[in-house]
């Protein structure tokens, strides 16, 4: 009783301090750990078949569009699309209405294109369903700092590994050997996949806890 | 391509090298394999129209490479005839039979089929340093002869991750009998294979901004 009771004044004067900074995270939503690889789960898992309508992104200008994925493919992972945020259910909505599937950097941020990158990934996972604001890799420590663990055995499914700038995966465990194994928004896959991956990949990159994990 | 924002530049994936020494090279952005000789001057391609993962060559010179987008596999002749492997997904990879576990810091085990039983042996790996602890390891190839190649990932433990590598190499019964220390680092493009292993000789593929480095080491003495 009494620790709770000492954990219940720790709590209200941490919120306290928070209100005073003028940070309020009140409007994160609150997800557990399962719900969090569940989500992920479901966007490497999610199957789709490219159609001979999505393989255009007419409003691109800034490149010639070229689409990874060809007429009749049947794939695994929603696209991976540069500045995009789409849920499943809009990415199969989208692509019904003859979006193009993914994109990447060199084409822009369009809206002709469909699927979801690194950060929006992880921001969909974590439950945020807007991007207003929208987080990227240099800005999502104000809603996941960084944890004062051994990043080699106390990560948790559902942490981040980030370096600002470049890229975010979400980490989903150690394997059996002890290396990571991580979801992905994966510019080179083209969509979002799982792979257990060497730690020499993830060199300068650094774990992330989101403020709303319960 | 050099990447932007919060996406990850792109390049190649995997290699392997030929038995005659020619390094094969996953191009993702020209949806080729690229044939370089060992100086490193361009020889040929082999259009296959679809960005790979990993690359495998078998002992009968057939190409074996993993579409990154279908995950499908396809067998690729030397002339570039493609037909979908025939066979399961990981019947190139060089070490699918041997598992690797890792115990805790600076202590792991490789598990080898013991031959015509149902049941592994286990060799143990320890690793021993003042400011360094060994925090992953996988198993890279094993040879017919049963020695066997383990990457072992350490780090002195900073906050950002920063990794140093070394490959071991033991004999079938676990005696160690060479170790390589000097592998480069380089995190502008980290491939899925940054490792391959032909004959005893051991390949790492480094890719950096304008280049890609191949660098070789001889173990065969071992």
């Amino acid at each position: 009783m009494k620790n709770s009771i000492q954990s219940t004044i720790v709590l209200a004067l941490l919120a306290t301090l928070l209100l005073a900074q003028g940070i309020d995270y009140s409007h994160l939503p609150e997800r557990s750990r399962e719900q969090i690889i569940q989500t992920a789960r479901q966007y490497s898992e999610h199957a789709w078949t490219c159609g001979a309508n999505n393989q255009e992104a007419k409003c691109v200008t800034a490149a010639t569009y070229q689409c990874k994925f060809k007429p009749g493919d049947t794939i695994t992972g929603i696209a991976y699309d540069w500045g995009g945020f789409d849920s499943p259910e809009e990415f199969d909505r989208k692509l019904a209405a003859g979006q193009a599937a993914g994109s990447h950097s060199k084409e822009g941020i369009t809206n002709c294109t469909t699927g979801i990158d690194c950060s929006g990934f992880v921001m969909r996972c974590w439950g945020i369903d807007t991007d207003n604001p929208r987080y990227t890799t240099s800005t999502i420590r104000s809603i996941a700092p960084r944890p004062k663990y051994i990043w080699y055995t106390e990560m948790q499914p559902g942490d981040a590994l980030v370096k600002p700038g470049s890229h975010i995966v979400l980490f989903a465990g150690y394997s059996p050997a002890n290396e990571p194994m991580v979801y992905e928004a994966s510019g080179s896959a083209s969509r979002v996949i799982f792979q257990v991956c060497s730690w020499g990949r993830f060199r300068d990159y650094y774990p992330l806890v989101y403020r709303g994990v319960k | 391509m050099p990447g932007a924002e919060d996406e990850l530049p792109e390049g190649p994936q995997s290699f392997t090298v030929l038995n005659n020494g020619t390094i094969v090279i996953a191009d993702p952005l020209k949806l080729r394999l690229a044939f370089f000789d060992p100086s490193g001057a361009f020889l040929r391609d082999i259009r296959t129209g679809f960005a790979m993962k990993r690359l495998y060559s078998t002992t009968y010179g057939v190409l074996v490479v993993e579409n990154a987008i279908t995950g499908e596999w396809t067998r690729i002749s030397e002339k570039g005839t493609m037909d979908p492997h025939p066979l399961s997904a990981r019947a190139g990879e060089p070490s699918s039979d041997v598992k690797v576990g890792f115990i805790k810091p600076n202590l792991g085990e490789i598990r080898l089929p013991a031959a015509g039983t149902r049941s592994a042996t286990a060799i143990p790996i320890y690793y021993a340093s003042d400011d360094a602890t060994m925090i992953a390891l996988r198993c890279l190839g094993r040879e017919e002869r049963g020695k066997i190649y383990v990457l072992l990932e350490t780090t002195r433990g900073s906050a950002e991750i920063e990794i140093r590598q070394i490959i071991r190499k033991y004999t079938a019964k676990g005696r160690l009998i060479c170790q390589i220390e000097d592998i480069p680092v380089g995190n502008f493009i980290s491939p899925f294979d940054e490792f391959c292993i032909v004959e005893g000789t051991v390949y790492h593929l480094l890719i950096n901004q304008d280049e890609i480095v191949i660098s070789e080491w001889d173990t065969k003495p071992f």
